[in-house]
């Protein structure tokens, strides 16, 4: 269970009031709002990749100010997996190599093939030997998906997963999402797209301030 | 994926930021390493010559001073030859323990390997302290034997013809930082049987009996000063004079006081002057990955992994660079180390493997230490960021 309480975060004249809400384990929740309202701000505070200018957030009970390197990043790796929503795939490692990297620098044994699966299910299996430069925006956000699915973490938080998609491959990632939900991942997702938000559980709504 | 095999991965991705870093460390270590190692090549080879050649006085004739310090130090073959009778004069003056003497006969291009010709130097076995020092060889020389300077090229058991007599190379000197580099050396019996020859004479001139100098080693324990001038005493007249080794090496001293100093000062700049191009370049290209940084933290990976996997590219290069730079020097200076001497007109010897290897882990230092300096400073400010903004940088 995930849970912000009276967070707040401003930058400059940017950013948003102090916000509640809990994430239930299991289910599909849908975040969304007006573009610049902090959406990705607030995943980024709830992944502890951005401290919030005042309240807490809890990760089953913990504070994540509490935690601290080793625990943050243990967090991200087993916990709560983040697909952000900027291009972030290491530039020098082949699609295949991005998303097996992850998984091994947190120790976890994940074989090729479990990647080349996830690639076929997003149908990214003929870029595998292309550079991150190399793919159009389209393939980045599968390929981002698919390294964040092999850290198989119950938490899944995804920042507009399917932006910049045609409406096949959009589909697609709504179908990997909502199946990772039927595998009892927890799933937080920030969108815009409303064929997504109907699928959730939940929705919250933020506006600007 | 394992941190070796993503730097090397990185490395040959990136190949222009790869390249521009190796040939930093590449510049640095052959500034650092070069001048570094040129300078006590030829410090080592002016301390052979100080405290090493083993004669206290020399004996010349006074016009030929400068030849006797060109022959000596610089390695440029020159002949001195006069008619003497002070030998045994000298031998018995209280404080000399050994007097022996030489001859200089004529340059003779006999190698392909020897810069500047060798000079044929005929010693007096029975008496010589100042050559058979310089190498291992203990058997008494005969008259058809010969003794090979390091410059030579020579190996032991090889024949060589000089004025019309063929002589087999008995010994090699071991590297002298002198002009007995480029020598050989035969007994005084076999130069009496060139020089005494129609042809030599008809060729060279009148020889036989003549020396070039006489050498002289003091007694343990006694005045320098005082046995100076008991031998100028006993040279009054002759048109000789006598010469400790510190008048011999004063205005090369100060020669290689100022070479060195020039090269140290050089030294320092091309070190300082590299080292903050090496940090600047290595502070750039790593500032270029914080988006690279944010994207590893964003996926969970630690700190200490981060900087594990950026510090391996950097090494690699660096390791890379220096050893290349170091394998340059080598290169240039070790088959040009007798052309060097040559040039220089220097006392310049190779200093030993322990002290190259010396100089290879202070220049391996310097690099590792410009290393660890850029790598922590950027580290430490790249990870005072918040990941989300390290992650969505644009640069």
């Amino acid at each position: 269970m995930i849970t912000a309480n009276k967070i707040t975060k401003h930058f400059g004249k940017n950013g948003f009031d102090p916000i509640s809400f809990s994430v239930p384990v299991g289910q599909l929740t849908g975040l969304t709002g007006t573009s610049g309202c902090g959406k990705t701000t607030l995943l980024n505070i709830l992944t502890g990749m951005l401290k919030p200018d005042s309240g807490t957030v809890l990760v089953d009970g913990t504070d994540l100010q509490t935690l601290r390197g080793k625990e943050l990043a243990a967090l991200r790796s087993k916990k709560i997996g983040y697909m952000m929503q900027g291009n972030v795939l290491l530039p020098d490692l082949t699609v295949m190599q991005n998303l097996l990297f992850p998984a091994q620098l947190a120790g976890k044994s994940v074989q090729t093939e479990q990647a080349a699966a996830h690639a076929e299910k997003l149908k990214i299996t003929n870029i595998l030997g292309s550079y991150p430069a190399e793919i159009s925006g389209g393939e980045y956000r599968r390929v981002m998906l698919a390294r964040i699915l092999l850290l198989d973490t119950p938490v899944l938080i995804a920042d507009e997963p399917t932006s910049n998609l045609d409406s096949a491959s959009a589909e697609l990632v709504r179908e990997v999402l909502t199946e990772r939900r039927e595998a009892g991942v927890t799933l937080l997702i920030a969108t815009h797209d409303k064929q997504l938000l109907v699928r959730a559980d939940a929705v919250i709504c933020m506006e600007n301030s | 994926m394992n941190t070796a095999r993503y730097a090397f991965q990185v490395i040959s991705h990136s190949r222009f930021r790869s390249i521009t870093v190796f040939l930093l460390v590449f510049v640095t270590t052959v500034c650092v390493f070069g001048t570094a190692l040129f300078t006590d090549n030829i410090r080592t080879g002016a301390d052979r010559i100080y405290g090493n050649t083993g004669t206290d006085l020399y004996i010349v004739p006074q016009e030929y001073l400068e030849d006797t310090k060109d022959l000596l130090f610089k390695g440029k073959a020159c002949m001195i030859p006069f008619k003497t009778d002070v030998y045994d004069k000298i031998a018995e003056l209280d404080g000399a323990e050994a007097v022996s003497r030489q001859l200089y006969l004529e340059t003779l291009e006999l190698s392909c390997c020897a810069v500047g010709g060798l000079q044929v130097i005929a010693f007096d076995p029975e008496t010589d302290f100042a050559v058979r020092k310089w190498t291992d060889q203990t058997q008494r020389l005969g008259s058809d034997e010969i003794l090979a300077g390091s410059a030579g090229a020579f190996s032991v058991g090889e024949t060589v013809d000089l004025f019309g007599r063929t002589f087999t190379v008995a010994g090699i000197l071991e590297e002298t930082g002198m002009g007995y580099d480029q020598s050989l050396f035969l007994t005084y019996e076999a130069a009496d049987d060139i020089t005494s020859s129609a042809e030599y004479s008809y060729m060279f001139g009148e020889k036989t009996g003549l020396v070039s100098m006489l050498l002289i080693r003091q007694k343990a324990g006694t005045d320098l000063a005082a046995l100076t001038k008991s031998v100028k005493t006993a040279l009054d007249g002759s048109g000789l004079a006598a010469y400790a080794i510190d008048d011999l090496t004063a205005g090369m001293k100060s020669n290689i006081r100022t070479l060195t100093a020039a090269v140290r000062i050089m030294n320092v700049f091309a070190v300082v002057i590299a080292s903050v191009s090496l940090f600047a370049m290595v502070t750039l290209t790593f500032h270029q990955r914080r988006k690279t940084a944010g994207s590893l933290l964003s996926v969970g990976c630690t700190k200490g992994q981060i900087l594990k996997l950026f510090s391996a590219e950097y090494l690699c290069l660096f390791v890379l660079g220096a050893a290349a730079g170091i394998l340059l020097v080598c290169i240039l200076l070790l088959p040009l180390h007798d052309v060097i001497k040559t040039a220089l007109e220097l006392p310049y010897k190779l200093i030993s493997p322990g002290g190259a290897a010396v100089i290879t882990a202070k220049t391996l230092l310097i690099d590792l230490a410009m290393l660890a300096a850029a790598l922590s400073f950027t580290f430490r400010k790249i990870m005072k960021t918040e990941p989300a903004l390290l992650a969505e940088d644009t640069l």
